[in-house]
């Protein structure tokens, strides 16, 4: 892991990304585990919520781009293109974004809607996303992907864009259950570590609360010596989770 | 009626005797595959066109009180009790009836998929869309899909009309010949807004796609509303909640019909501001059709809930509360209904089977911080632990689990002595159904 120079002390500063728009499927969450886990450590958390127009808090250590209808991603579109220099230059210098579902696919070149129009993306990754073919289902269920660094990752996963990774890139991990980027090369989400920054994208919804090693990592980023005092309950629960249900 | 048609209904019968007359769904399935067009040769066959009731929440209740009208005024109709509304499970509640052939009418809750393939047989006469939140998007997809198969269902008799909540924009960019509004005044909500709405929650136009503004906002995406860029807004209701007064487990509540400009006073017996609404689209349906406003205040008054929906029932000499969840406005509703009783426990049931939905993110954007000091809360179901999880963040310390439901029903009704304690159960849909046999309860 890459340790990001921290200059915010004993803050850690989190933007939610047009959460009127882009939080589907409990996305939100996502920030509550990162929050709930940092306070737990003794950690000053801010959260931003930045809206159309908004200008992105220039101290932002963790970028959150949840998932949205397809009109949704259409209302969010110009202005997300606009914030690529700004977006950059935070990733740049060390900052983590976490797309995911549509913030996933934002990510990349261009994303395809169900009527086959086609939206710009952030093009900070060589990918693309298509539409399914009118023979090829929605991916809707329970999933499990293997990761080499986070293991067993599980998620809730709806969608009806296929994404391709180009060789070069990195998956976040391996399907063992359920359909990831395209329902075809057992690939699920990207994760790419930069100089400095780090961008992590995935299909999987409730991807922190389901999977807290992933949150733990990325405040970790940020606060190397963290001591993260154990949920026990919700570590145990997890097991159960992992056990009981049909994953 | 052709021979056809006459053996799906024997076949229909034959499944009711094999099975049970508690049938649901499956003497409609076995009926259809028989004669496919039985459904809408059967509505066809009534002398009235029907009246239908569809949207994302509250549809069995809206249902059930204008049903109650219209039992209270004796009224000769067929209404989907069991809150089956997919074709198969309306054509059993149809069939179930003793007398089908002096039947005149049909008072039918149906699923948001399904209105089209009614309304292309057989135009209605009224249709109530109570609102569009989002639940089961895994089934439909994404909601503005939702919207549109609705619109595309709205065929009206040339006299019909729309019954159209004013306060929810989704509902509001529904188009018919004949619209009437119902909804909150904007008064009646002064200097109370809900501060716990949720960013995701706020409506954004769905003309223009502009963010929209509110001036008071009340329950999810309902409010006062308009858009700056395109001037879309808040419809002039035509009939208005004026005054509320929400208890704990009823709400009082003055109602204007502002054709002839006048007043009702009543009683909803069931608490929570979403009931208010459920009740406040029968009250507007039932007043288009024409029922007399003592009739309809007789029909609400003395309506009794259904099983599940804010009903109070009685085990091992407790009294349970069981209000229905299963998406995050309505859970909200229920959580700040909770939070407002200090001596409230609370035992809530996450199953994920299909008809539960499939995908629980929804507790995620469910307002579970209502119940911080409310520990322990006890838990069950097959996804108890993403409720489990769910509540932690929350910032709950002590969660009771139990794997079988039987069992935590049990400690939780042995644990909480009622004298001290109000007793909250909070299912999902197939959780209630299994809770449903544990009480050993007949459905209504």
């Amino acid at each position: 892991m890459k340790i990001v120079q921290n200059s915010n002390q004993n803050t850690i500063y989190i933007t939610h990304l047009y959460p009127q728009h882009m939080s589907l499927y409990g996305d939100r969450g996502n920030i509550t585990v990162l929050a709930y886990k940092a306070k737990l450590a003794g950690i000053e958390v801010v959260v931003q919520n930045c809206s159309i127009g908004e200008k992105i808090d220039p101290k932002a250590q963790i970028i959150l781009l949840g998932g949205g209808q397809d009109n949704d991603q259409e209302i969010i579109k110009s202005d997300l293109l606009k914030r690529k220099n700004e977006l950059s230059d935070l990733i740049g210098n060390g900052s983590t974004f976490l797309g995911i579902c549509g913030g996933f696919q934002l990510l990349g070149k261009s994303y395809q809607t169900a009527d086959g129009k086609e939206i710009e993306g952030l093009n900070f990754l060589n990918m693309q996303t298509i539409n399914a073919k009118p023979h090829e289902k929605r991916i809707i269920g329970n999933a499990i992907a293997e990761s080499p660094l986070f293991g067993k990752l599980i998620g809730y996963e709806n969608h009806g864009g296929r994404t391709f990774l180009p060789p070069e890139l990195k998956p976040l991990g391996k399907i063992v259950q359920g359909g990831g980027n395209n329902g075809q090369d057992k690939t699920e989400g990207i994760l790419t570590e930069l100089d400095k920054g780090l961008i992590l994208g995935t299909y999987f919804h409730g991807f922190l609360a389901k999977n807290p090693q992933v949150a733990n990592y990325l405040l970790k980023r940020f606060f190397p010596s963290l001591k993260m005092p154990a949920l026990s309950l919700l570590e145990s629960m997890n097991q159960i989770n992992n056990l009981q249900l049909n994953y | 009626m052709d021979f056809v048609n006459k053996l799906a209904i024997w076949s229909a019968q034959l499944v009711f005797l094999i099975l049970s007359k508690q049938s649901t769904s499956a003497p409609g399935l076995v009926a259809t595959k028989i004669a496919p067009n039985l459904l809408t040769d059967i509505l066809n066959s009534f002398s009235k066109p029907p009246i239908l009731i569809t949207g994302t929440n509250g549809k069995s209740t809206s249902t059930g009180f204008l049903a109650n009208i219209f039992q209270s005024a004796g009224q000769e109709f067929t209404h989907n009790r069991s809150g089956a509304n997919l074709k198969s499970g309306l054509l059993t509640a149809i069939l179930k009836e003793k007398n089908l052939n002096n039947l005149e009418q049909a008072v039918l809750e149906v699923d948001e998929a399904v209105l089209h393939s009614l309304t292309s047989h057989r135009k209605a006469k009224l249709i109530l869309v109570n609102n569009f939140f989002r639940d089961q998007l895994d089934r439909f997809g994404e909601m503005d899909k939702t919207i549109s198969l609705v619109q595309k269902g709205l065929n009206l008799e040339p006299d019909g009309v729309l019954i159209a909540n004013a306060d929810d924009p989704n509902v509001c960019k529904l188009k018919a010949s004949k619209i009437i509004y119902f909804g909150l005044s904007p008064q009646v909500w002064a200097g109370k807004n809900n501060p716990e709405i949720h960013a995701a929650e706020l409506g954004h136009c769905p003309i223009c796609a502009t963010d929209l503004t509110y001036k008071a906002q009340w329950l999810g995406q309902f409010g006062d509303f308009y858009c700056s860029s395109c001037n879309y807004q808040k419809p002039k209701t035509d009939i208005t909640i004026t005054k509320l007064h929400l208890q704990v487990e009823l709400s009082e509540v003055e109602v204007h019909f502002q054709d002839t400009n006048q007043k009702l006073n009543l009683k909803i017996p069931l608490a929570g501001l979403f009931n208010v609404y459920n009740a406040l689209g029968a009250i507007a349906s039932a007043y288009m059709v024409g029922f007399s406003l003592e009739q309809i205040k007789a029909g609400i008054e003395n309506y009794q809930p259904l099983f599940g929906r804010s009903q109070i029932v009685n085990y091992r000499n407790k009294k349970l509360k069981i209000f229905l969840i299963k998406n995050p406005i309505g859970a909200s509703e229920v959580l700040r209904l909770i939070n407002l009783d200090s001596r409230a426990k609370v035992l809530i049931l996450i199953n994920d089977n299909y008809a539960d939905s499939r995908d629980i993110c929804w507790l995620w954007d469910s307002h579970f911080e209502y119940l911080k000091d409310k520990s322990p809360i006890y838990i069950s179901g097959s996804r108890a632990s993403d409720m489990s999880i769910r509540l932690t963040y929350a910032g709950l310390d002590k969660i009771n689990y139990f794997r079988k439901i039987k069992t935590a029903l049990n400690a939780f009704s042995d644990e909480n002595n009622d004298q001290e304690h109000n007793l909250y159960i909070l299912p999902t849909y197939t959780a209630l159904l299994e809770l449903t046999k544990l009480l050993k309860l007949e459905k209504k």
